[in-house]
């Protein structure tokens, strides 16, 4: 039993390798094909509600804003008022943010949503998680729109993340809340206009709309 | 909205587990960058018996997850874990390694003291406060990490701060996410989740990216790059169920690639 438990102790960062190798092998679209270890129970998804919201800053405000600035918030955002994210980064001119949901007990639990103006766009958003009972890991990966150079430097925006794990699915009667923790300031370089299309002709929007079917 | 399951990366233990038995001529695995843990690797038996450890008395997690463009904060934690789950079942007891003072487990600040100590924790069922066993573990020292460069490429320098004691070594990893991306070609010809990374050991403080540790990336794409390292312990309630107490810390950022292939 001793030897287990050095071995246990010891293997963690064999675990995280491990996960990191076969994640590697699953570039590009992973797929792995060993879905059937999750039982068809396992599989099912829910409905879950989830509430977004910015965190207090401390003493120094949002990182990356100008002077006098360091408090703001750039409309347009998650708050009361303002429910029409962009359905892409290309769109600079408004808030951009997607849900992913997955499960490290069962590989078939992935879903990833992204904020509408039907569902997500005042901050509250009904996402998918498991019916059964097992782990459940949330992302939520959220865009300010770009700044003028006003109350950030011109042609960046700033991305907030919240990543929680949960021993067990949520459940559907409440509204667990998250509250975004800026990450980083990136450059809108690749941002344009509301609808900018691709080589294909379709808008950006489609094209996750297609990868998201 | 439901994504393409064969579009997406798997966590899962058991497929781990049948990766690493189906793999033992996989190119791609030969090719990784494994300069850690060489002289840890478990038999497939063994790892087996880690992923598919039965956690169902209860598990904690004590995590510290910052970006890396905030200030180093060492006792920073996130719990993660939703701890009123774990209370349905058992109770854990930890002694803060600083103070000597026991711990509050349930979203309490204080769990911070753990990162870069042995602490001791002991076990009860929760229909009794009677401790039914004790264990240690050593959690790593919270991580702190820089890039010497704003974009992630061959030549870009990671440093941390090393814990000489952490047996368990580093682990390098990053996501790419078709939904943050700002141009449509990269999108369109890169549908699917990205993942890779690598382990290195918790020692020296610095590793110099390859252009082989990217190279599966798409040039110019924003992706989330993470470092982490973890402290990790199972035990059993008198019920025979299995428990687990894991303490991780990981700094992230999100970062453009150039990857000229």
């Amino acid at each position: 039993m001793k030897l287990k438990k050095i071995l246990l102790s010891g293997g963690v960062g064999l675990f995280l390798l491990s996960v990191i190798m076969f994640t590697l092998t699953s570039k590009g679209g992973p797929g792995g094909g060993n879905n059937s270890i999750c039982s068809a129970e396992q599989k099912e998804l829910k409905d879950a509600s989830i509430s977004i919201a910015f965190t207090t800053p401390g003493n120094n405000g949002y990182p990356g804003r100008n002077d006098f600035y360091e408090f703001y918030i750039p409309e347009n955002d998650i708050r009361s008022g303002h429910q029409n994210p962009a359905s892409s980064l290309t769109d600079g001119s408004t808030y951009y943010y997607t849900v992913k949901v997955t499960s490290p007990d069962c590989a078939s639990v992935n879903w990833t949503g992204r904020a509408t103006s039907e569902n997500g766009g005042n901050g509250n958003m009904t996402i998918k998680v498991p019916k059964g009972s097992m782990k459940v890991r949330i992302r939520i990966e959220y865009y300010e729109p770009c700044a003028n150079g006003i109350w950030a430097p011109f042609n960046t925006r700033l991305k907030y993340i919240r990543e929680k794990t949960f021993l067990s699915t949520l459940p559907s009667n409440t509204t667990e809340t998250f509250f975004l923790a800026p990450q980083s300031r990136i450059s809108c370089s690749g941002s344009g206009t509301s609808g900018s299309t691709g080589g294909g002709g379709g808008s950006v929007g489609e094209l996750l709309d297609e990868i998201m079917q | 909205m439901k994504l393409n399951t064969n579009k997406i990366f798997d966590y899962t233990f058991l497929l781990i587990i049948l990766f690493f038995c189906n793999s033992c001529n996989n190119e791609e695995l030969n090719s990784l960058n494994i300069e850690g843990n060489q002289n840890k690797v478990l038999s497939l038996q063994e790892y087996f018996e880690i992923f598919n450890a039965d956690y169902s008395g209860g598990e904690l997690l004590i995590e510290s997850n910052l970006p890396m463009s905030l200030p180093y904060n060492p006792k920073y934690i996130n719990v993660s874990s939703s701890l009123n789950d774990l209370g349905e079942k058992v109770h854990f007891s930890i002694t803060n390694p600083v103070s000597n003072e026991s711990l509050k487990v349930k979203n309490s600040n204080s769990l911070g003291d753990v990162f870069g100590k042995k602490i001791e924790y002991n076990i009860g069922d929760n229909n009794s406060s009677k401790a039914v066993g004790s264990n240690e573990v050593y959690i790593p020292t919270a991580l702190n990490v820089q890039l010497n460069t704003t974009e992630l490429r061959a030549g870009t320098v990671v440093t941390w701060n090393v814990d000489e004691a952490n047996a368990n070594g580093l682990v390098l990893w990053y996501e790419y996410s078709p939904f943050s991306q700002d141009k449509y070609d990269i999108i369109d010809k890169n549908r699917s989740y990205i993942n890779g990374g690598l382990t290195i050991p918790d020692s020296g403080g610095s590793y110099i990216i390859k252009a082989s540790d990217i190279e599966s990336l798409p040039n110019n794409s924003y992706i989330s790059f993470f470092v982490s390292r973890a402290g990790f312990d199972v035990s059993q309630n008198t019920g025979g169920e299995s428990i687990a107490l894991v303490g991780v810390t990981t700094v992230s950022s999100d970062i453009k690639v150039v990857n000229n292939q």
